[in-house]
């Protein structure tokens, strides 16, 4: 692992999170299938594809449960699901894009376990540090002026760096849609952020 | 201009981008993703939520008592008590098991228990015999533990309730042991009254539960106390923090069946170290599906408690923290006032995640931003093991709470400082009685209005002008919910109210019948 939180005894509320990015090197394509092959049997296969993709797995998690806790519940689920995997292919798999929608598909489930009723509202519930709480706070706060989708696209888009393309495949919508809502919610935000823009 | 829309739009991006990665920094669960990937032994992998495991043991978790500053719902066993305080119930309990008491062999009811529980559906629950007798209400909310506090250390409880699809009756087996749980560390045993047959268990298994009324504690909440600032004070001007649960109990007593939803409602004076809790129980009874709240619940329903030299192992007086209180009006049970807020904190998060170490559920206002936390806990909540009832857990707040003054809402946080936090906000989590009635069935709240209407026909000259403008109040909000259903809705739910009257009425004739038939049967054997 490459994230080490510390935190100070006696009540004292610093705490500080230090973590090396070098591990979370994107990896090729064929790296990527290659180690999703192996993780069914290789922990050590597994261990670096949650080292490549824990933040976006957990981003994409966050996007829909908006809880801190279901995400992290999320990742793990994730990757157990993908050790699970039987059948990959290697040279036809988008390895990034497999992964980012088990992900997905975990998190509407676990957000349906958890929500009384599915609304657009955020749940939320968060982090182990101050940072990180006021950090929770700030995002969902955020986010919750988008809908469900444009939520996902958005941290899709921002935090795992996909491009339209392979979010549309992931959301199984047009590109055109994806860029629409994406504009329109980057436009939301960025209002709502206080960020001001020059308009022709 | 496209340019400079184009700069801001990869600043913002790479800002939330770095808030993200932010949040999952301290994500590291690579260990529980390998156990369970690539299992050593077998692991209990409950921490999915999951699983639904009746037999919740517990065993080997030692907890020290804690010193409640006020206590909370979360059920447990369902008993059924009478209002008598717990004092008075237990010298009466103890007077009667001398002269009545079912002279019950050690070994024979540890026999018993055994075959028992291993062929029957039950929850089992683990707790330090200490905090059973001190926090009874929080764990069989209508019995009392039926074993003497012990000078030994390391003395525990165990509870076998039985259960039908998941909901507990009142047949109830609770062992004392010392350590680790085995045959050879058990030192008393006691049983229950209730036995249900296996015939009746048969015939309760898909039995339909009615909701449980969330309404009467928050309506005693409105009523008994008054919003001041982030609290609630009692008459006396003292703070107070209150909280309640609710569950539902198939309970027998003779032959008699019931069905008794019930809400136990909790509070304490903050001020108070070490002060007693006070709690009140609201039941609905069902017989056969129809409300009868003549029925009688017996108190403290203990058969008898043996110690495994056959002498009484009943305690000679109650240990427990809590007093019983008079907290549900007969008149007023169903009016709340704007004055409240409810949150349940369970609802959406796992207990295990935000209670602390010693089980606790600390909450705390947010006035500023987080950068100065620790808070001083707004609220602290003791819940039980037992998840399913952690779930209808309520804590009271009043609406003149203060709003974060860096945000619009109020926020409240639960959790701790090492395992996280859940944050609660107003406009989304806490329900006000508005939010309680939009989640009602057609038929619930029809249900509610006749309720109304009637307490408004018989009680109203007992009613102080206040109360009976509130009651209206509530009553035409009722009235407004109701009419909203479309034509269509309402014929179908009347349909539906008509096809289950006529569906019940079925049921008792056709249990009549098999009564009658059961009874000339008996008389052809007796003969």
């Amino acid at each position: 692992m490459t994230a080490d939180t510390n935190f100070s005894a006696g009540g004292d509320s610093i705490i500080f999170a230090t973590f090396s990015q070098n591990s979370r090197a994107s990896g090729t394509i064929g790296e990527v299938n290659q180690l999703i092959i192996e993780c069914s049997t290789s922990k050590e296969s597994l261990c670096r594809l949650y080292e490549m993709f824990k933040d976006n797995v957990f981003a994409i998690a966050f996007s829909i449960t908006a809880d801190y806790h279901l995400s992290e519940d999320c990742v793990t689920e994730t990757f157990v699901r993908l050790s699970q995997v039987k059948k990959f292919s290697h040279t036809k798999g988008d390895g990034k894009g497999f992964i980012l929608t088990i992900a997905r598909n975990v998190a509407l489930e676990l957000r349906r376990r958890y929500k009384r009723e599915i609304t657009d509202d955020i749940i939320q519930s968060y982090g182990e540090t101050e940072q990180t709480v006021e950090d929770s706070i700030y995002i969902n706060q955020l986010l919750r002026y988008l809908n469900d989708k444009q939520r996902q696209i958005v941290v899709l888009k921002c935090c795992a760096e996909l491009t339209f393309k392979e979010i549309a495949k992931i959301m199984k919508a047009p590109e055109t849609t994806i860029k629409s809502r994406y504009k329109r919610a980057i436009a939301i935000l960025q209002e709502k952020a206080g960020v001001t823009s020059e308009k022709e | 201009m496209k340019k400079n829309d184009l700069i801001e739009n990869q600043e913002f991006e790479k800002m939330l981008k770095e808030k993200m990665n932010g949040l999952s920094a301290n994500v590291d669960c690579f260990d529980k993703i390998a156990a369970r990937a690539f299992p050593d032994k077998s692991e209990d992998f409950s921490d999915s939520e999951l699983t639904v495991n009746e037999l919740e043991n517990i065993t080997g978790k030692r907890r020290r008592l804690p010193v409640l500053k006020w206590v909370s719902a979360a059920a447990a066993l369902l008993l059924v008590a009478g209002v008598l305080p717990k004092t008075i119930m237990m010298s009466n309990l103890k007077n009667k098991l001398m002269h009545k008491q079912d002279k019950k062999v050690y070994r024979e009811l540890i026999s018993e228990i055994k075959s028992e529980t291993e062929n029957g559906s039950y929850t089992v629950l683990d707790m330090p015999l200490d905090e059973y007798i001190s926090n009874d209400v929080l764990i069989t909310p209508f019995y009392s533990c039926p074993f003497e506090r012990s000078s030994k250390k390391d003395m525990n409880v165990r509870l076998y309730i039985r259960t039908v699809d998941d909901v507990w009756t009142n047949q109830i087996y609770a062992v004392e042991y010392k350590g680790e749980y085995s045959e050879s560390s058990i030192v008393a045993a006691a049983s229950s009254k209730a036995d249900f047959s296996d015939k009746e268990i048969e015939q309760l298994t898909n039995k339909q539960i009615k909701n449980v009324s969330s309404i009467a504690g928050m309506a005693a909440v409105s009523e008994l106390f008054t919003a001041d600032g982030n609290s609630f004070i009692d008459e006396n001007g003292a703070v107070v923090t209150a909280a309640d649960f609710s569950g539902t109990i198939i309970y027998k007593s003779g032959d008699d069946i019931c069905t008794i939803n019930f809400d136990t409602l909790y509070y304490h004076n903050d001020a108070k170290e070490n002060g007693c809790y006070y709690y009140d129980i609201h039941t609905d009874c069902y017989v056969d599906d129809i409300l009868d709240n003549s029925f009688i619940i017996p108190e403290n329903d203990w058969k008898c408690s043996v110690n495994f030299n056959n002498n009484d192992a009943f305690p000679s007086s109650s240990g427990s923290a809590f007093e019983r209180a008079q907290l549900f009006s007969d008149t007023n049970t169903w009016v709340i006032n704007d004055n409240i807020f409810r949150i349940e904190p369970f609802a959406k998060s796992n207990a295990d995640k935000i209670l602390t170490d010693d089980k606790k559920l600390d909450m705390f206002l947010t006035l500023q931003t987080v950068s100065s936390m620790p808070f001083e806990p707004t609220a602290e909540i003791s819940v039980p093991e037992y998840k399913a009832f952690q779930k209808t857990t309520s804590v009271f707040f009043p609406t003149t709470i203060k709003k974060n003054e860096y945000l619009d809402d109020i926020i409240i946080m639960a959790g701790t400082q090492f395992k996280g936090y859940t944050v609660f906000y107003a406009d989304q989590d806490f329900k006000t009685p508005d939010d309680i009635y939009s989640t009602m069935e057609f038929d619930d709240l029809r249900y509610e209005a006749q309720l109304l209407e009637a307490m408004i026909n018989i009680h109203g000259s007992k009613f102080t002008d206040d109360q009976l403008i509130d009651v209206k109040k509530q009553l035409s909000r009722l009235n407004a919910l109701i009419s909203e259903y479309s034509e269509d809705e309402r014929i179908s739910a009347e349909n539906h109210a008509q096809l289950q009257k006529q569906a019940e009425s079925e049921e008792q004739q056709r249990m009549k019948a098999e009564k009658t038939a059961d009874h000339k049967s008996d008389q052809t054997v007796t003969r």
